[in-house]
């Protein structure tokens, strides 16, 4: 029989993974419904929207695709050795080893059940990618649909490349966004992983990326996290050998109102490799963040060197900041440590400000910018800095 | 690998023992085994409790009965049966003690091999030492002198009789008996336990202490504590334990209720050394103790500092409640794990009044296969304006087959407070051996030597009596392990 939405246990308080985040309490009084496959043909018919081709982060000229209100409706590629295509495959069995990802919600769950489109993105042995892989994801319909898609990336042997996961929409949709990725990075292999997560305010957004890391690859995540009504972004990964390098930066600007949330597992299986993380939040009037990470070490993953941070500033008093940072620990010979701090905008470093002659909301302006930048400057691409930068301007501090 | 082999047999067969492995024979009277509202009712009428006692017990009970046990902590062990345990020992006891002459003799002699003689401690260390003996006090000592400035001390059998008034008004109010498992089980079968009350503008001269043993076999020791200290009042309390050796798992749940009111502190001192069971797991104490403090009063103060040694299974998490405005929680502790010693434990800082401060200063050490979790919380309330906390939570690993694992959360919903958690996790480094082997030490004592330095911040913050015996015991119970 074919399964509803309703037979799934929405996430929710009682699941440890989800203390911070009740995904079940928005379900209650807004349900959304999976989108049917039925759609399909009508949609692909139309032109692309013009408000994904005026996006500031869009370019013509680089590899990318669109999706439209939940279905690929253009792929464009530029570089020789890239394969992008729908696939049928079961990710989680071909993609990755569904072992070394262990969940107890039913997120997945429900992204297979009402699987969309399913995208393979092959980088081929050797590539190193000039022109980096843009992904859109845009809605602009108000019919409370859920959609689920879902992203397969295999960066085989000795590749390079850079993709950009862009979610937007025309601010008046209302939809459930269910977006996973599953990435596998073979030997020697590098992969720029950026999400910029700019969802209608009225949506939700959960997504999570699965990277299963083979030796000597390299992985950087950027996560950037602003649109939304509630937001769950997750990073799991699987370090499977020596030689990784495994970073992930994220940066929360919750508005008013709005509900942010980061969630890593980093699980260091053997020895000699290396994770850093960092994570921002800067939360606003009504606004709550979140930010759990948990980072394991098995007894085999001797010389393991992990690092956690977590900083988070609060502009307004009905603002709230959670954070559940965990070490698990069962090597001895490592170094772990992680850190966190919340607090509100200093007092002296106003005063220095005001005192040259800034007023208040200028001070404050140059404070959190100083604050957002320590995490944009590890940005190499300069372009994109500049863009990410502007967009949170435009955005939060205006 | 930082040590070979051969050092590892070394050490491996100079390990001792656990030194306070032994058992006293006193006759004890004890209840049927198994756990129900007869029983509940028969420890009530052994202590001749008032019936609103009796009837928060009874409440207790049925309310346990329809919890489950906890099963979010990192600790594993077999099913407990809670119908296969004693719920209430006593000695016998013969006639009333008027002096220490008159305490079983036996008992005695228990208190010597531990090192505490009672006259000499009486004389020397000017602490006045409420014995309890499997749940019910033998011995009260220093209670004239105590008693002149008003202060209370005394078995909590005796408070109900004497102070009503003074347990009606505050039991239950840190820890309702709906609080957690262990909590309600202890509320429903408590057996006794110590109860001080310090009047208000009173610092008490010396240090309280309770030696808590636990002896008659199969006998599930359920403590309970109430310390009030009033208005402008100080105390100083310490608790301390060790245990006989035992082949069987023996279950402790106390319940520890801390109050102060207007500018008092009570400082509460732990050193726990129960039988953490043999080099392959077997035995030992599981220790599921809820104890809590509420700073009621502005400018209050409540500093738990504790050195976890013992016990299979530590699960323990002493917390503030920091209601009055300007209030200051502390929470220092270690806790070492060796052989197949699991330890769950930390602190809940709750802070709710303005200006309320709080430090958290914890150090594990796992070694051999023992496992050790920090899990603690820090809660900034709405109305927390200016808290302020700090954390610091390093762990030590000795041998690669142990496990250290931080858990904090961190709840902030003040946009003025500040908390800042930092954690660490290292190992004993080939040059800090180097060093200290170049230097003339042996492993054992080097091992030692290091692991106090490690947790030298939270040692100095136990009182001289303990100090002592802390330093020792890190040493002891690293026996065995690897440096």
């Amino acid at each position: 029989m074919q399964k509803l939405i309703k037979d799934f246990d929405i996430p929710n308080k009682k699941i440890e993974t989800w203390k911070f985040t009740d995904l079940k309490k928005i379900f209650e009084k807004n349900i959304f419904e999976p989108l049917s496959t039925s759609i399909k043909n009508e949609s692909i018919k139309s032109n692309v929207d013009t408000n994904v081709e005026k996006n500031i982060f869009f370019d013509p000229n680089i590899n990318f695709v669109i999706f439209e209100n939940g279905f690929v409706k253009k792929i464009n590629i530029q570089s020789k050795n890239l394969e992008i295509k729908p696939t049928k495959i079961a990710s989680k069995k071909q993609i990755i080893d569904q072992k070394n990802f262990s969940r107890n919600d039913s997120l997945l769950e429900i992204n297979e059940t009402f699987l969309n489109d399913n995208l393979l993105i092959k980088i081929k042995k050797g590539t190193k990618l000039k022109e980096p892989i843009s992904i859109f994801y845009y809605n602009s319909e108000k019919k409370n649909y859920l959609i689920n898609n879902r992203i397969n990336v295999i960066a085989e042997k000795d590749t390079e490349a850079v993709i950009n996961e862009i979610f937007i929409s025309n601010n008046k949709a209302i939809y459930w966004n269910n977006v996973h990725s599953y990435i596998c990075l073979e030997q020697n292999s590098k992969l720029e992983h950026y999400k910029i997560q700019l969802e209608g305010d009225s949506s939700i957004h959960s997504s999570s990326s699965s990277v299963n890391c083979n030796s000597s690859s390299i992985y950087n995540n950027f996560i950037f996290s602003i649109g939304g009504s509630l937001s769950r972004i997750e990073v799991n990964s699987s370090i499977n050998s020596s030689d990784i390098n495994f970073n992930i930066k994220g940066l929360y600007l919750a508005k008013t109102n709005q509900h942010h949330d980061i969630t890593t597992v980093m699980q260091h299986k053997h020895p000699e490799s290396k994770s850093n993380q960092h994570i921002k939040g800067i939360l606003q009037k009504n606004s709550s963040g979140v930010f759990q990470g948990k980072v394991i070490v098995s007894q085999d993953a001797q010389k393991t060197d992990a690092f956690q941070f977590n900083q988070n500033l609060l502009l307004s008093e009905s603002a709230e900041a959670n954070a559940k940072p965990e070490l698990e620990i069962y090597a001895d010979d490592v170094k772990c440590s992680h850190g966190a701090t919340t607090g509100e905008l200093d007092e002296q470093m106003l005063f220095y400000l005001r005192s040259r002659g800034l007023n208040k909301e200028e001070a404050q302006k140059v404070l959190i910018e100083g604050f957002i930048n320590e995490l944009f400057d590890e940005i190499k691409n300069s372009e994109l800095k500049k863009k990410l930068l502007l967009t949170s301007k435009k955005n939060f501090f205006k | 690998m930082s040590i070979d082999v051969e050092t590892k047999k070394t050490v491996k067969s100079i390990t001792k023992k656990y030194k306070y492995g032994f058992t006293t024979n006193v006759e004890s009277d004890k209840a049927p085994k198994g756990l129900n509202e007869d029983i509940v009712k028969l420890i009530s009428k052994k202590k001749d409790e008032p019936k609103w006692l009796l009837d928060w017990r009874l409440k207790a009970f049925r309310a346990w009965l329809k919890m489950d046990e906890p099963n979010w902590s990192m600790v594993k062990f077999p099913k407990i049966d809670y119908q296969d345990s004693y719920y209430y020992s006593a000695p016998k006891p013969k006639k009333k003690l008027k002096s220490l002459n008159e305490v079983d003799p036996a008992i005695l002699s228990t208190y010597e091999k531990l090192g505490i003689p009672l006259e000499e401690q009486k004389r020397l260390a000017g602490v006045a030492v409420d014995y309890v003996f499997d749940s019910t006090s033998v011995a009260t000592t220093f209670k004239d002198q105590l008693a002149k400035l008003g202060i209370i001390f005394c078995s909590f059998s005796e408070a109900v009789k004497k102070h009503p008034e003074l347990i009606k008004k505050y039991l239950g109010t840190v820890i309702p008996y709906t609080d957690n498992y262990f909590a309600t089980l202890n509320s429903a079968v408590f057996s006794d336990g110590s109860f001080v009350y310090i009047p208000p503008g009173v610092r008490c001269p010396m240090e309280l202490s309770t030696y808590f043993r636990i002896n008659a076999e199969n006998t599930g020791q359920f403590e309970r504590t109430l310390i009030i200290a009033d208005k402008d009042s100080y105390v100083s309390y310490l608790e301390g334990c060790t245990a006989p050796m035992r082949d069987e798992n023996q279950l402790h749940a106390a319940c520890v209720e801390l109050i102060t009111l207007d500018n008092a502190e009570i400082k509460y001192s732990t050193v726990q050394n129960w039988y953490p069971g043999d080099e392959k797991g077997k035995g030992g104490v599981y220790n599921f103790v809820t104890k809590r403090g509420a700073c009621r009063g502005n400018n209050s103060k409540i500093s738990w500092t504790q050195v976890e040694t013992g016990s299979a299974i530590t699960w323990k998490y002493p917390s503030c409640i920091l209601q009055g405005d300007n209030s200051v929680g502390e929470f220092y502790s270690v806790a070492i794990t060796n052989n197949f010693q699991q330890a769950d434990t930390g602190t809940k800082m709750i802070h709710l009044g303005k200006n309320t401060k709080s430090t958290i200063i914890s150090k594990g050490i796992s070694a051999g296969k023992g496992q050790n979790t920090y899990r603690g919380l820090v809660r900034m309330g709405p109305k927390a304006t200016n808290g302020r906390n700090f954390t610091q939570c390093d762990s030590l690993l000795i041998g690669d087959r142990c496990g250290a694992h931080t858990v904090p959360y961190i709840e902030v919903k003040n946009q003025s407070a500040k908390v800042e958690h930092e954690a660490t996790t290292s190992k004993i480094s080939d040059e800090q051996m180097f060093y200290c082997r170049q230097r003339g030490l042996d492993q054992e004592n080097a091992v030692s030597l290091i692991v106090n330095g490690f947790c030298k911040e939270v040692l100095k913050e136990l009182p001289m009596e303990f100090a002592v015996e802390a330093q020792k015991l890190l040493g002891i119970s690293l026996e065995g392990s690897v440096g």
